[in-house]
């Protein structure tokens, strides 16, 4: 098994490969020139000699491959280049938005796992009673409200209304409170909907007809159907991870999260060519690892999965 | 046929398939049956409450919401559409391409695809927003090229697993030319599975094309466009928070509507499947069977 895992690994390598070079690719397609964009944004007319000499300066007037070869070098030390509106290090700029995104990623993911494992089980033990119902009709709401929306709302109850959390910004614990709710609402009624689908439907296969032959506990019988149906379901959410973080972008702009995010898209505004760059990969690179990660300890869990694999390689 | 008729018993979905032929139909009707012009300002009259004259009431510049949200239709639900008929039309051709042809033309739209799609969706789309610059049609580009491989993917999927049926070897041995079979024997295969797939994903379509215009990436003012419609609301928030009750509420209705009429078409189409309200107290009773095998992957 380690072999299967350690050839996954292996093919890491020239997928991470592909994802950068579609990203830089991406970014060097668009219409623009980075030179004369790099100028734009310092409010320099572009004149002919300023964008060669920003060219050269950018290392544009290099080979494409070249240049390509350049910034991967440099992203592999972890230099993403300079901004084009402030020549701040982009590596500086991730260092310190990147941590604020994952912690409101991370209450989000306790908030997912905490209450859609609840929901779900109960929703699955009580099968069509009214709670079950109502958790129904909320999963259908949650799946169809836009983000933004449920974030406009959360704000205007809790934080105009009442005055319970800050509208905004990042100071104190209440902050996040607003933000990760908002983020998980969507994944909530996801993950609802998956564990107590999987519940109901291992509730039905021939072992928990077996377990009640034998005359085991409800409790007994209640976990062996939460182990086996919690699998899958942790698996899907480990995938969602990378999801989660690049889904940020909208809540940090609702609630000013200081996020990477919010870098993002303000340098998609500015057209700040770098920072955009360094984004993409870095979601991509993430978007990679963790599903390789998944992946691993799927098949660790699930002889399954593994027989599979191994019947297949 | 069978699948009209099935779909139109399930009462819950036929009301959304009519819900949204309205909102269509309100969108192409919107020169004629909005109240005003969408751009049409009224300082005087701004963030007025619901009148005869403004039924929704007026924005921060004195716009009849009324009829931003009817010519939102125009920008919201039509361009999401278009976009996901885009997305399924290339899907479909290379995808089919991709499963009849098999050798390096496989090979080659496949590690295409396997590369598209190890990217998150919505990074995806940033970075194509990002590189096009702002703009809803952009916008509508990156959405397109974000989905196109997921489809290709699938209908790849679906192909294959159809060129083993025998109606189709037969058909190959009878000689009849490749053309032939996909148009009399893929399609028609394809084409259900698709519109479920599709009537799902407008849904979530509509969503990001909102959330983008909602960030002031996607639609400029003064298109009217709801998600753009919520972020000017957001700046009055504090002061007039019903602002931001009806584009909210359209994206939202539109949204579930699609979903609904996705999942009652899917049933429609593969009525073995019909485990819609399972039985109340199949719990302590014996198993019927398995539900659709054990793995999901």
């Amino acid at each position: 098994m380690i072999r299967f895992i350690a050839k996954r690994l292996l093919l890491l390598i020239p997928m991470l490969f592909a994802v950068s070079f579609l990203t830089f690719v991406l970014v060097n397609l668009g219409g623009s020139d980075p030179a004369e964009v790099a100028l734009r944004v310092n409010e320099i007319t572009p004149t002919e000699e300023a964008v060669a000499s920003m060219r050269e300066q950018l290392g544009l007037d290099q080979p494409f491959l070249r240049q390509y070869g350049d910034w991967m070098l440099g992203c592999l030390h972890g230099d993403f280049g300079n901004s084009y509106v402030d020549n701040e290090p982009v590596a500086a700029a991730v260092a310190r938005t990147l941590p604020n995104t994952l912690r409101l990623a991370g209450v989000s993911l306790a908030v997912i796992l905490v209450f859609s494992v609840t929901a779900g089980v109960l929703c699955a033990k009580y099968e069509d009673s009214v709670g079950d119902r109502l958790v129904r009709a909320f999963i259908f709401l949650g799946t169809a409200m836009p983000a933004f929306w449920a974030g406009l709302l959360l704000m205007w109850l809790f934080a105009v209304k009442l005055a319970l959390f800050p509208t905004s910004g990042m100071e104190g614990a209440s902050s996040v409170v607003l933000p990760a709710v908002t983020l998980s609402l969507g994944y909530l009624s996801t993950y609802t909907r998956l564990i107590r689908g999987n519940m109901c439907r291992n509730s039905r296969e021939s072992y928990v007809v077996y377990l009640r032959a034998r005359g085991m506990r409800e409790r007994t019988v209640m976990r062996h159907i939460f182990k086996n149906s919690i699998q899958t379901s942790l698996t899907a959410l480990g995938m969602s991870i990378p999801k989660l973080i690049a889904g940020t972008v909208v809540v940090e702009n609702i609630f000013a999260w200081p996020g990477i995010g919010r870098l993002c898209v303000t340098a998609i505004f500015n057209r700040d060519y770098p920072v955009i760059q360094a984004y993409v990969l870095l979601m991509a690179v993430l978007f990679v690892v963790c599903n390789t990660l998944v992946d691993a300890v799927c098949m660790v869990l699930d002889p399954r999965i593994r027989r599979e694999q191994e019947a297949q390689g | 046929m069978k699948v009209w008729k099935r779909l139109r018993q399930d009462r819950f979905s036929f009301a959304c398939l009519i819900f949204l032929g309205i909102v269509v139909l309100c969108g192409i009707l919107a020169p004629w049956i909005a109240p005003h012009a969408p751009e049409a300002l009224n300082v005087k009259m701004k963030l007025a409450g619901p009148s005869l004259t403004y039924p929704l009431g007026t924005d921060y510049l004195g716009r009849c919401i009324l009829s931003r949200l009817l010519w939102g239709i125009r920008t919201t639900v039509f361009l999401s559409i278009a976009a996901m008929a885009a997305t399924i039309l290339i899907g479909t051709v290379l995808g089919i391409l991709a499963g009849v042809c098999r050798g390096w033309i496989d090979a080659c739209i496949m590690r295409v695809c396997d590369v598209m799609l190890s990217f998150p969706g919505e990074v995806l789309t940033l970075a194509i927003v990002g590189v096009l610059g702002v703009g809803i049609g952009n916008v509508i580009a990156a959405s397109i090229i974000a989905k196109w491989a997921w489809y290709t993917r699938m209908v790849r999927g679906i192909v294959s697993q159809y060129t083993d049926k025998n109606y189709i070897r037969f058909a190959r041995v009878c000689g009849c030319s490749k053309g032939y079979i996909i148009q009399k024997h893929l399609l028609p295969g394809i084409a259900g599975e698709l519109a479920v797939l599709a009537t799902l994903d407008t849904g979530s379509v509509i969503l990001n094309i909102s959330a983008l215009s909602f960030l002031g990436l996607g639609a400029q003012p003064p298109t009217p466009e709801w998600g753009m419609m919520l972020n000017e609301a957001k700046e009055v928030l504090i002061t007039h928070p019903w602002q931001m009750a009806a584009p909210g509420i359209a994206i939202m209705a539109v949204v579930a509507a699609f979903q609904f009429l996705g999942d009652g078409l899917q049933a429609a189409c593969d009525p073995r499947q019909t485990g819609k309200r399972p039985a109340m107290f199949l719990r302590r009773e014996k198993a019927g069977g398995k539900m659709h095998g054990t793995s999901e992957s």
